[in-house]
């Protein structure tokens, strides 16, 4: 009678904190795919006039969900399929350093998302809009050293509801600064690094009603190793790293932010000179205030012109 | 939802790209008054593509290439683009031709692929890229052959015809000690 009890207040106590997690956790569910993710060899400076089109698919096959400061819910779940169209183009240098600029669009959708028995119903559309400017304010050819410094800006638009649980845009501003690295080794062996700060402007039209979300800033590093085995076919295996991130709601930590480590292993042909193809395989292994990835994967064309 | 919203960024971004394509459609060929020459227009944007490939082939050749044959004619090569870039530049401005100011795409698409291998049968590449682009260069000055051009051009023309076949007889012999490109 008294495990029966217990365990009749413990499936309350469940369904209680559930409710709890959708109601103010909401914007958890937004997704993580962003512009900063990089990819092997995103740091090599291509001519001037260089065009590329670039585009991906994306799949997240989320199982747990953690909230920050409390327990993993383990019976959750949230499937993410995206589609990005990307396009860069390359300068000529300005001050003898290579410029570029490029922008991203995501779109796609969220469904099957619950935490525990509570439904987060789905989400579909445009995410926010990625304008970016980057430079190399170093190269050195002889010492395969290349230096990147990238700006993204996000303006609030994309497909918002203030009134639903999870949405694909994020009705803010946000910014962020990274710092790349390419160091090649010899002819086949090299490695990429970055490390970013994301910052973010309020929301203040934060689900169930009209509540304000605020966001400490996330910090990101990545890191590749890669190795060429052809002048075509390249290999890496990769880690991510999230911090910080942590989310308010009028003031209130709400349980959400951006920890979160990921490892990652791509694979990259050449096809012709102009078309790569590209697959990744990512798993995360440790989520803090959001939903885990149990596996990843990433598809992408890259077009030169 | 709020579809709409996309609305000014998207905006604000078909500008940027339009300026971008526009300013890409523009400078890989020569800009000229409406009264300069086609044929001579044609001369200066064929010779800038192969002057502007060597030299830049020939800087990462500098750094990445092996073979010491390789980096010799690279440097070369590299010279005397400049010095007929010189020669060039005066008599294209006096026929009121502005040279292009990027490369045409599909040497771009070598250009960032040399940069991308990072060393890796860079010589190879590098010999099969410049071969590639001196025969081309040779095809459109034959086409040009005919063409009514100014007595400078003329000249230009022929020197530098002779060079472009100069130079292939010395990459075709360093390929035939190195062999083809790999994969």
């Amino acid at each position: 009678m008294r495990i029966r009890g217990l365990t009749a207040l413990k499936l309350l106590l469940r369904a209680a904190l559930a409710g709890l997690v959708v109601l103010l956790l909401a914007v958890a569910a937004a997704p993580r795919a962003g512009a900063q993710e990089i990819e092997p060899y995103e740091f090599q400076p291509l001519p001037a006039g260089t065009n590329l089109a670039i585009g991906y698919y994306i799949y997240g096959h989320d199982t747990e969900f953690n909230i920050a400061r409390g327990p993993t819910v383990k019976d959750s779940g949230l499937e993410a399929n995206y589609g990005v169209f990307r396009y860069v183009h390359f300068f000529n240098p300005v001050g003898g350093l290579p410029v570029g600029f490029q922008i991203y669009q995501i779109f796609g959708s969220l469904s099957a998302g619950h935490i525990d028995s509570e439904r987060l119903g789905s989400a579909f559309g445009a995410q926010t809009t990625t304008l970016s400017f980057f430079f190399w304010p170093y190269v050195n050819r002889a010492t395969q050293t290349n230096v990147n410094i990238t700006g993204f800006l996000y303006p609030p638009d994309g497909s918002y509801d203030p009134h639903s649980a999870i949405n694909v845009g994020d009705n803010r501003v946000r910014g962020d600064v990274q710092v790349g690295l390419t160091q090649g080794f010899g002819e086949h062996l090299g490695v990429d690094l970055s490390f970013d700060a994301m910052f973010y402007g309020a929301n203040n039209s934060y689900p169930p009603g009209y509540l304000r979300l605020t966001q400490d800033p996330t910090y990101r590093g990545q890191v590749w190793a890669n190795w060429r085995w052809t002048r075509a076919f390249s290999t890496s295996i990769g880690y991510e790293g999230l911090f910080g991130g942590t989310q308010y709601v009028n003031g209130f930590l709400n349980g959400s932010k951006t920890e979160e480590q990921r490892l990652r292993a791509n694979a990259a042909l050449f096809l012709t000179p102009r078309l790569q193809t590209m697959i990744e395989l990512n798993h995360d292994l440790h989520v803090v205030g959001g939903f885990k990835q149990d596996f990843g994967a990433t598809l992408r064309v890259l077009f030169v012109f | 939802m709020n579809a709409t919203r996309c609305l000014p960024a998207a905006a604000v971004a078909l500008l940027l790209l339009s300026g971008c394509a526009a300013q890409n459609a523009q400078p890989t060929s020569a800009a000229a008054a409406s009264t300069v020459n086609p044929a001579e227009a044609d001369f200066v944007t064929n010779a800038y593509q192969v002057i502007e490939f060597d030299r830049q082939e020939g800087t990462l050749a500098q750094t990445q290439a092996r073979n010491p044959q390789v980096k010799a004619l690279a440097q070369q090569l590299t010279n005397e683009a400049n010095d007929f870039a010189a020669r060039l530049g005066p008599v294209a401005a006096a026929a009121g031709i502005q040279p292009p100011t990027v490369l045409r795409r599909d040497l771009r698409i070598r250009l960032g692929h040399m940069q991308l291998q990072q060393g890796l049968d860079f010589d190879r590449v590098y010999l099969a890229d410049q071969i590639a682009s001196h025969e081309e260069a040779l095809r459109s000055a034959e086409a040009m052959n005919g063409a009514q051009v100014s007595p400078q051009f003329a000249a230009l023309s022929q020197q530098g015809n002779e060079l472009l076949r100069q130079n292939l007889a010395k990459l075709y012999a360093l390929q035939r000690q190195m062999g083809p490109p790999r994969g």
